[in-house]
């Protein structure tokens, strides 16, 4: 991956939008390295996507045991599919719910 | 010398007492100087008048300078605060992304697992039925 495709990256992923807010906002990723070189980047990056996908793997892993879903493969039964479908509709209301809470502490008052 | 001592010292008084120098600003000057101010302070007007207005000045901004040295730590607090609010923020906006994201792979689960259902025909009509009933009441508001 080229420089500025390293950096794009970083800004999506930390919700920034140039080098200043993200030396600003996420201190703890930019201290120490020299910004002007890919290595640098590199290494952000590579942090990140680590901390990242560990974060998802924690959100999977909560999203199964709050609401049920079951593991679905060839031999599932119908009644596991539907039981998936219900924890759908569980989890999309919780996470309208989130986003809701979310939008009444922060929103404009 | 301890008298010497005293005498300038009591001169630095007189200037604070009666014309309101601070004893850091006649600090700059000699002993010989700080009596000539007060012997001029005494006998000329205009000079008189001048530190006054000096005087008047130098609270002024002392007074502003305490001013604006508040209203720098309450900016200073209020910025803590914002970022502080700031990163609670981001740190949430990540929960949902990461919770959106698991929803979407969820979601693609089950439709596979249907679509597999499906190709291998073990799904009677009223299951395929009763599956779109229930898939689209999931997402109803």
């Amino acid at each position: 991956m080229k420089i500025n495709q390293l950096k794009q990256e970083v800004y999506r992923l930390t919700f920034t939008k140039n080098t200043q807010q993200l030396k600003s906002n996420r201190a703890e990723l930019t201290t120490g390295k020299d910004l002007r070189c890919k290595n640098s980047w590199l290494s952000i990056y590579s942090t990140f996507k680590l901390v990242d996908d560990f974060q998802q793997s924690l959100v999977a892993q909560d999203a199964i045991a709050k609401h049920g879903f079951k593991l679905l493969n060839s031999d599932s039964s119908f009644a596991d599919l539907l039981n998936n479908v219900g924890s759908l509709g569980s989890f999309c209301d919780s996470l309208e719910s989130d986003i809701n809470l979310l939008e009444k502490k922060y929103g404009e008052k | 010398m301890s008298s010497e001592k005293t005498k300038v010292s009591d001169v630095a008084d007189d200037l604070k007492q009666i014309y309101g120098i601070n004893k850091n600003i006649s600090n700059s000057l000699s002993k010989e100087q700080k009596k000539e101010l007060l012997m001029l302070l005494e006998n000329n007007e205009t000079i008189l008048n001048l530190t006054r207005s000096f005087v008047t000045k130098n609270h002024e901004l002392a007074k502003n300078n305490r001013k604006f040295g508040k209203q720098r730590e309450t900016a200073k607090r209020n910025l803590a605060d914002e970022q502080g609010k700031n990163s609670e923020l981001n740190n949430q906006v990540s929960q949902l992304k990461y919770e959106l994201k698991e929803l979407k792979h969820q979601l693609i689960n089950v439709l596979d697992s249907f679509h597999e259902m499906l190709t291998r025909d073990v799904l009677k009509r009223s299951e395929i039925i009763l599956f779109v009933e229930k898939l689209r009441d999931s997402f109803k508001p």
